[in-house]
């Protein structure tokens, strides 16, 4: 399936963190062709792509599955419905965006604007989360049959190419990701070397990382490789601490990530002509590796990430041959690494 | 009316590209009545109605939306623009848009949330800050797709919403035209004048000249006003509502509309049982000004449809409102030439 297709499929479904069912089942159908799929008591989707002999290394494969969004705090006598956020959203893109509200049935709304005239006189400040309503076009009746306190909700807009191979739409952070985790678990389903990889597509990672830290304990890997999207170019950051969009994974180099793998997949990036640059952090990622990586005695682990303009909007930005490169990058490493491979 | 709101939604037309919202309405309306476009682009429709009047009747609405201009594009390929008509950058931050002739997606990107300042947390991006990313690898690809003076557009899809609404792009803009349309297919009592003027966001120029040209006794404007019938806004600022037909201003800003004309709409609507909401105004529409004080002055009375966000992607009004609407402007094509 080409990864125009696989990006679209995971990005028009819902998956507000602690809800992911959307993403799961969307994620589910395209996993299955590379392994049995389980899911995990939170909410992760964990697919066993190949299985070693003992003592093998157990390799585990992790992007998170879920995406910022709202969720229903209350409901007005007039039908109107206050949010409280789920995940780091940006307050000041709220006015006057499309969400669906993920009640009994999913339900178009807006989020309320001020009239330009009045939004002149109010102060020009986001506001608290507290200060934004979402408007459904329905009476109180309906919107108390079909929504309640806790459901999701998620931006409202259409997955959509751009020029260059780059693609735009919701959540993209980090179905992305997922995507390169599901097509790295295609060729390694296909060939691979003498070891257990499980994909693990994990859930509330913008809430925390809970789902990736208590699928680690599940999977119990010697070695893992998290990927998750970083900063592209954009105007105002400095150009060093960002990657182009088109220029293949960022490889992770940060204190608790492996310097060894770091080092041994720009190797292998240089030798199979897969262009990349480094990511350099100081401290946490903020990423599931940090989670991951302590998790039980603790797991060698490389963080891959997929360059991502406008991350937390409903306009994120990726290149899909971005996503191509670090899937190939993680089967390539994963197949040289132990010297030969098995099929 | 439906299926003319819809096509009027989804075709971009921001101030000085009207083309194509002028084109579909010839392609709609030529049959039923001649149809000429003017110097700055107005259409013009004269209708035949079943006697010739006294005194001249002109109906208008604007074709345009507010927008953005393309003014060039900077080394990571973003394009830079110019807004044309009140926008907030809170609307467009964020948001996805169709730039030019080619309609080439793009969207408007903001510094990530994790890389801001506390400061900058705290307020909207201001509008200098902004710029449409298609997608270009650099300044020459940008600029070799998209040239300076075109345009861009809010893009949102058209749909049914809610119970009795409907949310679409530019309805705000828009909903006089379908009034218009909706006029012209029925049988008229007197001869009318229909201008579906240009320029609208940007001065009012074209229903200036429409005005000018036409030189009527009477015009009516029939457009949208800002609805404020929900939460965000002060009740003291509500203006007017959905649901509660359409609005009829006796002012707005320095624009003072005949209360003779005011008290007609008013009986007209008693007459017909229904709703009007008669109000001042908070329309930010430059037309009914711009029809006022054409050649040597005009008695102008808006008829405007409640919208809640105007000026954003997401424009929300209301079908009964609209059907009202159709019917007041019809009873007053019959009531105001014999006024």
């Amino acid at each position: 399936m080409e990864m125009k297709e696989i990006l679209r499929r995971l990005c028009e479904a819902p998956g507000a963190a602690g809800e992911e069912s959307g993403a799961r089942a969307a994620a589910r159908q395209l996993l299955e062709q590379a392994g049995c799929c389980e899911e995990t008591p939170l909410g992760s989707l964990l697919c066993t792509v190949r299985t070693g002999s003992e003592g093998a290394p157990r390799i585990m494969l992790d992007a998170h599955l879920d995406e910022i969004g709202l969720m229903v705090s209350a409901i007005d006598e007039e039908g109107f419905i206050k949010v409280v956020n789920c995940g780091g959203i940006d307050r000041r893109l709220l006015p006057a965006s499309a969400v669906i509200i993920h009640g009994r049935e999913p339900v178009s709304a807006s989020v309320c604007a001020l009239p330009e005239a009045l939004a002149e006189k109010e102060s020009k400040k986001p506001g608290k989360i507290d200060s934004y309503t979402l408007d459904t076009g329905l009476g109180a009746a309906r919107v108390k049959e079909l929504i309640a306190p806790g459901d999701r909700v998620t931006a409202d807009v259409p997955f959509c190419a751009l020029q260059n191979g780059l693609f735009t739409g919701k959540a993209l952070d980090n179905r992305a990701g997922c995507a390169a985790i599901i097509r790295a678990a295609q060729l390694l389903s296909e060939e691979g070397p003498d070891c257990t990889i499980v994909a693990a597509l994990t859930s509330m990672e913008e809430v925390g990382g809970v789902g990736a830290q208590t699928a680690a304990y599940q999977i119990a890997p010697s070695h893992a490789f998290v990927v998750d999207v970083s900063f592209g170019h954009c105007e105002g950051v400095p150009r060093h601490k960002t990657a182009a969009l088109g220029s293949g994974p960022m490889i992770g180099m940060a204190p608790c990530l492996s310097t060894r793998m770091a080092r041994e997949l720009a190797d292998c990036a240089g030798k199979n002509g897969i262009p990349f640059s480094f990511d350099v952090m100081g401290g946490r990622t903020g990423t599931n590796a940090d989670d991951i990586a302590s998790s039980r005695g603790g797991v060698r682990t490389a963080l891959l990430s997929i360059p991502q303009r406008n991350m937390h909007t409903p306009v994120e930005v990726v290149c899909a041959a971005d996503v191509e490169a670090l899937a190939r990058l993680i089967a390539s490493y994963i197949r040289e690494w132990t010297g030969g491979t098995t099929t | 009316m439906l299926g003319t709101l819809r096509a009027l939604s989804e075709i971009s037309g921001v101030s000085g590209d009207e083309g194509r919202v002028r084109q579909w309405l010839i392609q709609q309306l030529q049959d039923l009545a001649p149809c000429r476009t003017d110097a700055l682009g107005n259409l013009i429709i004269e209708k035949k109605g079943q006697q010739r009047p006294e005194k001249k009747l002109l109906f208008c609405a604007q074709m345009d939306e507010m927008g953005l201009v393309i003014r060039g594009a900077d080394e990571l390929g973003n394009l830079r623009f110019d807004t044309i008509g009140k926008i907030d950058a809170a609307a467009l931050a964020g948001k996805a848009v169709r730039v030019g002739e080619a309609g080439i997606p793009g969207v408007i990107g903001v510094k990530p949330v994790h890389l801001l300042e506390d400061e900058e947390r705290e307020r909207f991006p201001k509008m200098e800050s902004l710029t449409i990313d298609i997608g270009a690898k650099d300044e020459a690809q940008a600029l070799s797709l998209v040239h300076p003076g075109e345009r861009a557009a809010l893009f949102g899809s058209f749909s049914p919403f809610g119970e009795g609404l409907l949310r679409g792009r530019a309805l705000d803009a828009r909903a006089g035209c379908a009034l218009l349309c909706a006029l012209i297919r029925e049988p008229l009592p007197f001869d009318c004048t229909f201008a579906f003027t240009v320029l609208g966001e940007s001065g009012g120029a074209g229903a200036q000249t429409a005005a000018y040209a036409c030189a009527p006794d009477f015009a009516i404007f029939a457009g949208a006003a800002a609805a404020g019938d929900f939460p965000n806004v002060p009740k003291k600022e509500r203006a007017c509502a959905l649901r509660k037909g359409p609005v009829v201003p006796f002012s707005e800003g320095r624009t003072f509309y005949p209360q003779a004309l005011c008290r007609l709409a008013g009986q007209t609507a008693q007459t017909l049982g229904i709703p009007l909401q008669q109000q001042e105004g908070h329309l930010s529409s430059a037309v009914p000004g711009a029809l006022q004080s054409a050649g040597k002055g005009i008695g102008v009375l808006p008829v405007l449809i409640p919208c809640r966000y105007a000026h954003t992607s997401l424009p929300v009004l209301c079908e009964s409102d609209l059907e009202n609407a159709r019917k007041l402007l019809c009873a007053l094509a019959k009531e105001l030439p014999a006024l």
